[in-house]
């Protein structure tokens, strides 16, 4: 279990969601813990399949049910238990406490209402304001994102890619909710809008003081918008840290194995060194330590029983079982 | 500043290929089509003009026996002839225009009013609440929809009200399964997820995420099945438990010159091509609305 704040927005703690389907359970998300700080970033960050995007839909409670099934855990999201709400209560928290940006702002978007509908929606949803207050709002929060009010009585097929996606942002910000979670929010951008979008989530997030989940794979991003970095592998989170401490003085050998298979710029000679092989299947997964099996440093000991964490700071820990030998190095 | 200056450039310059007129484009760009949709509004204009066009008591019901049975052309008076109690073909076919397409539009909307409500049902919440509503539909689908509308016409008494119901609850089982699959594609879209995830309610969602982009199903539809709503009416009206005389309907004239078919072939042959026109056009125009409102045949 995480340290208590006195400003923390987000605590989830113990989450385990398996998908339970005909050929077996998949163990997406196990005994996951994470803290979410008032006006701070945490980046999720891991591989395809590794229970990122589980994880932040069981927050606002999105698990597709069946198979998705919440096995433990408690999530409490701005003081309320969101485990105990009922589905009306829920509809309530989800757009005005906490919002979620999707992946593909392609799909996000009713192809058939206009931009600005699609806003002034939650607004009314959540603050009960009539249909010219919601859409005079909605004008608005299309301004906060940069987009020409007068495009509001538009459809999305009318919009570039980064420019739907501005879209979303506005949607999900039009409540100001505490947390707000973003899906891969630039991966079906290129780069040069990519940018863009990142540099007005940053700009709107510092205004409006919100805490964000930034779920992504690009480790690009998050040295970019975090403030905290988990490192996800196989559903649990293996290295927690601040910014510069998973950066600077990484411990966990799979976020050393992440960092040595980006390019670096100063040395260009350098073949890069990808991790070997893949991620367990989450319906099989090893008893001890998931990444045992890819791991260079690997025990015995790794391959028996969950690695307990280990501190190196009161922020920064590490799960594995290695950092019980003191004088253990990567 | 220029940058902003540059967004409305672009908005103002992408204006003109709006939705609406992207579907109309490629509407107006298919011949059948357009034939389909101009035969149609020729018919739903005679329909709805037909009380000004005719007059009910003097044209469309008056019997005068001295003029039974005239062929077309033969007095100018009754340009398509009269039928066997001197009743004008002409004035009988415009008014059973209006009885035959607002019975056929009418068990229209109501089988797909109804469709469209179970169908979303069934198909957003999915589970036990679909198992239970399609297998009623199909026990409904299992009786011969004809049948269907015999055995309702029969019990209720035969007028154009019984007669609208009859149809529509023949066709509410495949209108259901209709909406059903449309809302299965619809409901696995980003957008409705992201719906729920802003805090819309299941009502919400369905309203304005999940039948909105259904419409075009909806529409298609509703052209094809009218066509086979007339063809149902005109049938029953044949068996004599659709409109009642002297009220004029194309299936019952068609019922009642049979009997003069072989020295007055066109008491048949009117109200019967009348009936096949209508169908034909209402086809014509539903396979251009389906082509031109499906994404996936854009060119």
């Amino acid at each position: 279990m995480d340290k208590h704040y006195d400003d923390e927005v987000l605590r989830v703690e113990d989450l385990t969601v398996y998908y339970e389907t005909d050929e077996g359970t998949a163990k997406a998300v196990n005994n996951l813990d994470l803290v979410v700080r008032k006006g701070k970033t945490v980046g999720l960050v891991g591989e395809t399949g590794s229970g990122k995007t589980t994880t932040a839909l069981s927050i606002l409670r999105l698990v597709p049910d069946p198979p998705g099934v919440i096995k433990s855990g408690k999530v409490i999201l701005d003081g309320m238990d969101i485990y105990s709400l009922t589905e009306g209560e829920m509809d309530m928290v989800r757009g005005y406490h906490a919002s979620m940006i999707f992946q593909d702002p392609m799909t996000a978007l009713n192809p058939v209402m206009t931009v600005g509908d699609q806003i002034a929606e939650t607004l009314r949803i959540h603050e009960g304001l009539d249909k010219k207050a919601s859409w005079e709002k909605a004008e608005e929060m299309l301004k906060v994102v940069g987009i020409p009010p007068e495009r509001a009585k538009e459809f999305p097929h009318q919009f570039s890619g980064g420019m739907k996606q501005r879209v979303v942002i506005a949607i999900a910000l039009a409540c100001s909710p505490k947390l707000m979670i973003a899906d891969e929010p630039t991966t079906a951008l290129d780069v040069t809008i990519q940018a863009q979008v990142l540099r007005e989530m940053k700009e709107l997030r510092d205004k409006y003081e919100m805490s964000m989940i930034m779920i992504t794979h690009d480790l690009g991003i998050i040295a970019q918008m975090c403030d905290e970095v988990a490192v996800i592998y196989a559903g649990r989170i293996i290295e927690f840290g601040e910014l510069r401490e998973i950066f600077k003085d990484t411990k966990h050998p799979y976020t050393q194995g992440l960092f040595d298979s980006l390019p670096k710029i100063n040395d260009g000679r350098d073949m890069l060194q990808p991790i070997p092989g893949l991620m367990p299947d989450p319906m099989e997964l090893p008893e001890g330590c998931a990444f045992a099996p890819r791991c260079k440093y690997a025990t015995e000991k790794c391959n028996q029983g969950i690695p307990p964490k280990h501190y190196f700071s009161d922020s920064h820990y590490v799960a594995c079982w290695r950092y019980d030998e003191p004088e253990f190095k990567l | 500043m220029s940058k902003k200056k540059k967004n409305q450039a672009q908005s103002t310059g992408r204006k003109n290929i709006s939705k609406g007129q992207d579907i109309r484009r490629r509407f107006m760009r298919n011949r059948n089509s357009v034939i389909g949709l101009v035969l149609t509004a020729i018919f739903v204009f005679v329909a709805l003009a037909a009380p000004i066009l005719v007059d009910y008591d003097t044209q469309v019901i008056q019997q005068s026996i001295p003029d039974r049975l005239l062929q077309p052309g033969e007095n100018p008076e009754h340009p398509l002839g009269t039928d066997e109690i001197g009743r004008d073909v002409m004035a009988r076919l415009i008014y059973a225009a209006k009885m035959s397409l607002s019975i056929g539009a009418m068990s229209v909307v109501i089988a797909i009013a109804i469709g469209v409500f179970i169908g979303s049902v069934a198909g957003y919440f999915g589970g036990k609440v679909d198992t239970v509503l399609m297998r009623l539909m199909e026990v409904l689908d299992g009786v011969p929809s004809f049948l269907m509308a015999l055995t309702i016409c029969a019990a209720l008494g035969a007028s154009v009200y019984t007669l609208m119901i009859a149809i529509a609850v023949g066709s509410i089982a495949a209108q259901s399964r209709m909406v059903r699959s449309a809302v299965l594609t619809v409901k696995n879209n980003e957008y409705v997820e992201a719906a729920k995830a802003m805090g819309a309610t299941d009502m919400q969602i369905i309203f304005y995420h999940i039948i909105p982009n259904c419409v075009g199903t909806i529409i298609v539809q509703f052209s094809v099945k009218i066509a086979g709503g007339i063809l149902s009416a005109s049938s029953l009206s044949f068996l004599g438990l659709g409109v009642q005389p002297p009220d004029p309907e194309w299936g019952a004239m068609l019922s009642g010159g049979r009997t003069y078919m072989l020295d007055n072939p066109t008491l048949t042959l009117f109200p019967g091509l009348c009936i096949m026109i209508v169908i034909l056009a209402l086809n014509m125009l539903g396979d251009g609305l389906r082509d031109s409102l499906d994404p996936r045949l854009k060119g």
